[in-house]
């Protein structure tokens, strides 16, 4: 029955509106298409400023020797090879991404950075977690959750496998804070983003997915009420880069 | 307010890359634990935090829990102990505060000072030898000038309220008051004595 409900509701794919179980589908095109040159594209669309979005995430984490975590849809696994120098041997980060090709480049590219050990793959559906409750101290989702179709469900099952005490941080493309910088902005997502995206990686609609998706992500205040809404408390968010970027934190209490 | 990640990175690597010259930084390392030590910059309302892992020391601007010692000092004395060499500490000892588990504190602190950082050195593989002893003796003429203008302040403000303002007596002047204070303290005590001997004499 869950399944009818579902596939007669609609949701959006970048601008375009589409039933609720195809966009799953789409995004997975997407990232299959782009997973090879993420890297690379990643590097050339933040001008490399995206390496220290993450090393803030990794910073407010505030990760310990020891910590168990979770990377959600941890992709290429930036986010996670940062993890799991900070938790070091006794602790252990598993990364999970709902896409096999991302994931596949992500551990490739690990292991052949030598990350080994403490790091567990698995590929998952953000919305349902595989996991018994309560098993992390802390999680990450970055630049992940506007792709997830029911982003709601997801942050519960989050809340849901964090232990008490821990805390969730998501990093996304957010609202731009700063004057002026919308309109630049604007222009560069729409316009030249795309074109990066044919002459780079041969693949404009995707870049145009990227840029789309990130206007329909919900913006700082109405993301923080959604974590609140999932249970998380002490929420709060840090604005990166004029607010192009925002990282977001709550904790389950 | 936290520490900006370029600043952190650099801090971290700075330091990291320090330690590994000395030999017993391992062993101080050790005694640190698995402390959690903070270095509150005061005046900037930002906080440094330091940890143990495994052999390095991890720098965050980030903490989650109570750290279990607090250093708190101001920029220009955390400064001053990295430039200059030889200080005596004890010159620091108002501008710097510890609170809580004070041998972590103290630890830490013998891990940083202990390091003995030759700026100047690092700085001559990147710049030179002539252009590195050049800022050095920059950074050192300019901590020397700011002792130097606190000194001839002192001087120059007790001078204004001494002989322009009035405000002050001169120490000299008021050591001959006080000292004129004593001598008619032991004259009243005199004259109260041989009024004493002058009373007994004429009722006898």
């Amino acid at each position: 029955m869950e399944t009818n409900k579902e596939s007669s509701s609609k949701t959006h794919f970048g601008f375009e509106q589409v039933d609720t179980a195809a966009k799953q589908e789409r995004v997975a095109g997407v990232f299959h298409s782009v997973a090879k040159q993420y890297d690379v594209m990643n590097d050339l669309m933040s001008f490399g400023i995206h390496r220290l979005w993450k090393r803030f995430t990794i910073e407010v984490s505030a990760l310990r020797p020891g910590q168990h975590t979770l990377d959600i849809a941890g992709g290429t696994g930036d986010l996670t090879a940062l993890m799991a120098d900070r938790v070091g041997p006794t602790g252990s980060v598993i990364i999970s991404d709902i896409n096999g090709s991302m994931l596949g480049v992500g551990r490739e590219n690990l292991t052949d950075r030598g990350y080994v050990g403490n790091i567990e793959y698995v590929q998952a559906n953000a919305e349902s977690l595989p996991f018994p409750d309560n098993s992390f101290d802390c999680i990450t989702i970055g630049f992940g959750l506007r792709n997830v179709t029911d982003k709601d469900k997801a942050l519960r099952a989050m809340y849901r496998v964090l232990k008490p005490g821990g805390k969730l941080l998501v990093l996304e493309f957010s609202k731009p804070v700063v004057p002026g910088l919308s309109k630049i902005y604007d222009v560069y997502s729409f316009k030249l983003l795309p074109l990066m995206g044919k002459l780079v990686a041969n693949d404009s609609d995707s870049y145009r997915y990227l840029a789309e998706s990130i206007r329909m992500h919900p913006d700082q205040n109405t993301l923080k009420g959604m974590m609140e809404d999932a249970g998380f408390e002490r929420c709060e968010f840090y604005n990166l880069t004029g607010g192009v970027v925002a990282l977001h934190k709550g904790y389950k209490l | 307010m936290h520490v900006p990640v370029p600043l952190i990175i650099a801090i971290d690597k700075a330091i990291n890359a320090y330690l590994q010259l000395g030999d017993d930084v391992a062993s101080k390392l050790n005694q640190l634990d698995d402390k959690l030590v903070a270095i509150e910059l005061r005046g900037l309302n930002m906080s440094l935090y330091f940890l143990r892992d495994g052999d390095k020391l991890s720098v965050r601007s980030f903490a989650d829990e109570t750290p279990d010692a607090t250093i708190s000092a101001t920029p220009l004395a955390l400064a001053q102990m990295a430039v200059q060499k030889n200080t005596d500490k004890a010159l620091f000892a108002g501008q710097m505060k510890i609170s809580g588990d004070l041998e972590a504190a103290q630890t830490l602190q013998d891990i940083l000072s202990g390091a003995d950082i030759d700026w100047e050195e690092h700085l001559s593989g990147l710049v030179g030898d002539v252009v590195a002893h050049q800022i050095g003796r920059g950074v050192r003429g300019l901590f020397n000038w700011a002792n130097n203008s606190q000194s001839s302040l002192h001087a120059d403000l007790s001078e204004y309220l001494l002989h322009e303002a009035k405000l002050l007596p001169d120490r000299e002047d008021l050591n001959n008051f006080l000292n004129d204070v004593d001598t008619l303290r032991s004259d009243i005590e005199r004259f109260s004595v041989r009024l004493d001997r002058y009373e007994s004499m004429t009722k006898a």
